[in-house]
């Protein structure tokens, strides 16, 4: 647990960076590591499974996601979900070792009872093109420097 | 005559995309289809003209549950070509990280596939509110199979610390020793589940004599999931470089994976069960007991006990991960560990045994390195003819059991029941194109 005043912020990207614009949380991320985070705050790839947060997280009170989110509006567009609204996404299993993100969110905090005290916040965004190939499609890396710029301010904003 | 059909257009808790298609006619069964239509890979066909220094990093990710099991099928062929004999603790190493991949996965498809089919649960979170202490403990012995590969190889999914002729970096004494202590507490909670497994009924649709194939253990006396022979349960063994001839592969339309064979024409299974039925008796520990309490009788011809065979295995990977450990631990420390070699032409199988049964790897190279041919057959490509004709049977048994008052609902989740039970990986499954045709 870090032990300090301010809250600490644990930013996860998820996603396939092999899968076009399926990567723009891993891309997020990357932009995020590339600068100075505040103290206490990190930003870490969750590649496609996000029971990998069980792995990363350290006691953080808030837990950022960022991930390619469909909701068939215009490629590049920001979903932003709030906590309850993460946790109520309907989301059946997708396959067999990847389960929905909503049923990863409450297996971790089964297992983890700590992990329940959770806060969530998700950047969404929406993709044009996941496919086979690296790179984004222009509107989706123009999101990615806007989500991340937006963390980057929220986070500074949290200290 | 009445003719109905049953379709599960997507077949639910595997991993991959595939649906189950069955016609039947009257009272009989006239067509069953396991659907694959994932799309392919072409992994195989990337590879030609790489550099085999490339093939590992490209292999790895023809799936993520599967990635350090392909890494460690591709550097063993790819050694074979080169003629390496990686020492002692390269064979260790990469032991570990095969027995962490099996955790991992085996943790996934008992606890949260196959168990709330046999709960009665429509998931594993549903399961939560009876079983909590199991819920939770899948998840830890899971990330425990994570932490293994990670510290192995250097990442949790898609290894890079993996080289050909060893390791960029060690583990050190004290990681090894903190993830022998890990293992060491899993045991009494695995043992629990054991228990708890015994009191289920396994469902008598799921019978149906099976011709089992897995490899023969490099070790003499014991169970161990790397081998130096192809075996079946009608007492055939091949040397492992013969597998095109043994392995008879067939493309079928209703699949974008091939199906498989025996040169006899006979299906045959891959996977936890086919390692019990001809390996089991070598099982030592608290493996053998977990054995011995569920298959009481012996190892039993019914596809939903391979649930079972791998709870056995769950449970023989943290005796053998211990073990492992000590050995490692007994080593002197080092930082890293690369044989020196020369590159040269060669060709090179790889084999070995992974949670879903046996994956071969062949790699072709020519005197610059560059990979002239590759192949790659998977175990659940082996296993889908066997799926098949297990699906078949089911419903047999059903019809014949319960007339057209068979309830849909309930053949619906027989067939799903039946196709878990394969663990089948899909992804790795569909990649139907070979460079050396």
């Amino acid at each position: 647990m870090p032990a300090r005043s301010a809250p600490a912020v644990l930013v996860v990207g998820l996603g396939n960076s092999l899968m076009g614009d399926d990567g723009a949380g891993i891309a997020v991320v990357a932009r995020l590591r590339a600068g100075t985070l505040p103290q206490g705050c990190r930003a870490e790839p969750g590649d496609t499974d996000s029971l990998r947060i069980l792995s990363l997280w350290r006691g953080e009170p808030e837990v950022w996601l960022v991930d390619a989110l469909l909701k068939r509006s215009a490629p590049g567009t920001v979903h932003r979900l709030l906590h309850d609204e993460i946790l109520s996404v309907p989301q059946p299993h997708a396959a067999a070792h990847f389960l929905s993100l909503p049923e990863n969110l409450r297996w971790m905090a089964h297992a983890e009872p700590a992990m329940a005290a959770i806060r969530y916040r998700l950047w969404g965004i929406e993709p044009a093109r996941i496919g086979v190939g690296e790179g984004l499609t222009h509107d989706v890396a123009r999101a990615v420097e806007r989500v991340a710029e937006e963390i980057r301010e929220a986070l500074a904003g949290a200290r | 005559m009445d003719a109905r059909t049953v379709t599960i257009p997507h077949l639910g808790r595997v991993e991959g995309h595939g649906g189950i298609f069955v016609k039947i006619v009257g009272d009989k069964v006239h067509e069953v289809n396991m659907d694959i239509y994932e799309g392919s890979r072409y992994y195989e066909a990337l590879l030609k003209g790489k550099h085999f220094l490339e093939v590992q990093g490209i292999i790895t990710r023809v799936c993520a549950i599967c990635s350090a099991n392909h890494t460690v099928a591709a550097l063993t062929a790819l050694e074979k070509a080169l003629g390496i004999e990686p020492p002692d603790r390269i064979h260790r190493l990469r032991g570990l990280l095969l027995l962490g991949a099996t955790i991992e996965s085996h943790a996934l498809h008992v606890f949260a596939l196959a168990l709330p089919d046999f709960l009665g649960f429509d998931s594993v979170l549903g399961m939560a509110a009876k079983f909590p202490a199991e819920v939770a403990f899948a998840l830890k012995l899971k990330q425990l199979g994570n932490r293994i590969q990670e510290l192995i190889g250097g990442r949790a999914v898609h290894p890079v610390n993996t080289l050909v002729g060893g390791f960029g970096k060690l583990p050190s004494k004290a990681e090894l020793a903190k993830v022998r202590a890990e293992l060491l507490a899993t045991l009494d909670p695995l043992m629990a589940t054991v228990s708890l497994v015994k009191t289920l009924d396994v469902p008598e649709w799921g019978q149906q004599p099976t011709v089992y194939v897995a490899l023969r253990p490099y070790d003499r006396s014991f169970f161990r999931f790397r081998g130096v022979a192809i075996c079946t349960s009608k007492g055939e063994e091949y040397p492992l470089e013969q597998y095109r001839d043994v392995i008879r592969e067939f493309t079928v339309e209703h699949s974008h994976a091939k199906h498989s064979a025996l040169a006899s024409g006979e299906t045959y299974m891959v996977g936890s069960l086919a390692r019990l039925k001809l390996w089991g008796d070598r099982l030592v520990g608290r493996a053998k007991e977990a054995f011995d309490t569920l298959f009481p009788k012996g190892h039993v011809d019914n596809i939903l006990t391979n649930n079972w065979a791998q709870l056995v295995e769950l449970v023989h990977c943290i005796e053998r991960g211990v073990e492992v450990c000590d050995l490692l631990l007994d080593m002197p420390e080092a930082k890293s560990e690369l044989v020196d070699y020369e590159v040269r032409a060669g060709r090179g199988v790889g084999a070995i045994e992974v949670p879903r049964g046996t994956l071969f790897h062949e790699y072709e190279i020519d005197d610059d390195g560059r990979v002239v041919m590759a192949n790659v057959i998977t175990p659940t490509a082996q296993n889908l003819a066997n799926t098949e004709r297990d699906l078949r049977s089911a419903v047999e048994f059903l019809i014949r059991r319960d007339g057209k008052k068979a309830d849909p609902a309930k053949l619906r989740t027989s067939l799903e029941m039946i196709a878990r039970a394969y663990d089948p990986c899909i992804s790795c499954s569909v990649h139907v194109v070979r460079t050396d045709e």
